[in-house]
């Protein structure tokens, strides 16, 4: 086709197919260094999960337990003829209730271990937050941290994607406890808070710990600072670029009283 | 509840668990009490009867462990079966080394349960009579004089009449006299029983002085 062209076209023609290819490796770059970010999310949390395994085996065993138990307590009573009606009605009461907690840290965590996330769609922070204590409950438990959620208001929705929100909330805990391994177990608090305003929603996670030095105060988020002997220090790398693709903001600060708190804001979701 | 009640102390956070063990032991007639915390049992009255404790590892505040630990020291007659979530092998080794009766692992088959608590309360019942004989002992031991209780001591070493009317400046008569009266007072004739009482009572023989 190009022998058709007067030189001054064939150079426009050549100009434009190079300047679309470049278009094109720009756009592929960006993409991979997207599927990159998206791999490195995705391992955080994998691993993140992978520690928690033998406490959510724990906390799946509770229920379990008292599935198993009741149901023998209605055998037994059944057998001895003492099975009232009011009483067998309590029995299967707890046992729906047990079998739906059971499920619902089943489906917690499968969203949490899948490979891919559920993209961006309007959330209930306080459920949120819930579910993430839920996974969260004897990990804590075993490093006999307390855990305190005051909540503020029950209707307060983000965009976003939930199961990343409940990472930034994992990585926050779990370093709220680990901040915490010297505190003397009486003061071995983690406060979890949740406020709100017209615009804004945030969450905070205070711990009575160490509190955050002054050598890594001004690096805090960026990859590779860590003051935990075990760790790479990428959680609070991850959670500030999760948080920041949610176009909100992340905090640490030193508290009063002794420890840290860990805190993000995003925006809140208008049509409610 | 008489004499013969026994109790089941379940100790667990875990509200469903707790409940519905209760439940199942209440089923099979067994008294039941449930508490959340080691804090909340302790600050039970002490239960005097045979009895055991369930009790959960991992207690927010005051652990199993710790509970362990302090039931160790009161010398207490409730044995501990204990029941976890998230058990290891060093931490059940040292449970049973202290004298638990088991380490469960949620959720546990109830034929290891009923198992375990058939041991824990056949131990508690021997523990509590034991205890008992040494509380009668301590009584009998304690209706005696200072000068039969120091003769008592002497005899359980093995000292003949003569060597402790010696020893005590007495005439062997008086020695005899303070015998015939011990054994009225503890209901018994021979000296092995005599002993037996003493030693249930924690009383300690006078050591014999090489001189």
């Amino acid at each position: 086709m190009l022998f058709m062209l007067n030189s001054l076209e064939t150079i426009l023609v050549l100009y434009l197919i190079k300047l679309n290819s470049r278009q094109r490796l720009v756009a592929k770059q960006k993409e991979e260094i997207e599927s990159l970010y998206r791999d490195l999310v995705r391992e955080d949390r994998l691993s993140r999960m992978a520690i928690l395994t033998a406490s959510l085996s724990h906390e799946l065993n509770q229920p379990l337990t008292a599935i198993m138990y009741n149901a023998q307590a209605g055998r037994r009573f059944h057998k001895s003829g003492k099975l009232l009606p009011e009483r067998a009605d309590a029995i299967f009461e707890k046992i729906i209730e047990n079998d739906s907690r059971a499920g619902e840290l089943v489906s917690s965590v499968r969203d949490l271990m899948k490979m891919e996330s559920r993209g961006k769609e309007k959330i209930n922070i306080i459920s949120v937050i819930r579910e993430t204590l839920n996974i969260y409950h004897s990990e804590a438990l075993g490093q006999h941290c307390i855990i305190r959620f005051n909540q503020q208001d029950e209707h307060a929705y983000i965009t976003g994607d939930k199961i990343q929100i409940q990472q930034v909330i994992l990585n926050f805990l779990s370093n709220a406890s680990k901040a915490m391994e010297n505190t003397l177990p009486k003061d071995k608090i983690i406060e979890i808070s949740q406020q709100s305003d017209k615009e804004f929603i945030s969450v905070a996670v205070r711990d009575y710990g160490s509190g955050i030095s002054d050598t890594i105060k001004d690096i805090l988020f960026k990859p590779f600072v860590t003051s935990h002997k075990r760790g790479f220090g990428i959680g609070l790398a991850i959670s500030h670029s999760i948080i920041e693709r949610h176009q909100g903001e992340i905090r640490a600060e030193n508290m009063v009283g002794g420890g840290a708190e860990f805190s993000f804001r995003l925006t809140r979701c208008k049509d409610e | 509840m008489n004499d013969l009640t026994e109790i089941i102390f379940i100790i667990d956070d875990e509200e469903s668990v707790r409940s519905s063990i209760a439940l199942f032991l209440e089923a099979d007639d067994f008294t039941v009490e449930s508490y959340s915390s080691s804090e909340e049992y302790l600050a039970r009255e002490h239960w005097p009867g045979a009895g055991c404790l369930i009790l959960d590892v991992n207690l927010a505040g005051k652990s199993g462990l710790d509970l362990q630990e302090e039931m160790v020291v009161m010398n207490s007659h409730l044995p501990i079966i204990f029941i976890t979530g998230q058990g290891n092998i060093p931490m059940s080794v040292t449970t049973l080394k202290k004298g638990a009766i088991n380490f469960l692992e949620k959720p546990f088959k109830y034929e290891e349960l009923l198992q375990s608590i058939s041991e824990a309360l056949s131990l508690s019942r021997k523990l509590k009579s034991e205890k008992q004989e040494t509380l009668k002992a301590i009584q009998l031991i304690e209706t005696l004089s200072a000068r039969e209780l120091e003769i008592l001591k002497n005899m359980m070493s093995g000292m003949l009449n003569k060597q402790i009317a010696d020893k005590l400046n007495i005439a062997i008569q008086t020695v005899k006299h303070h015998r015939l009266s011990i054994s009225e007072k503890l209901h018994v004739k021979s000296v092995p029983e005599i002993s037996r009482i003493a030693e249930n009572a924690g009383i300690i023989p006078y050591k014999i002085n090489p001189d």
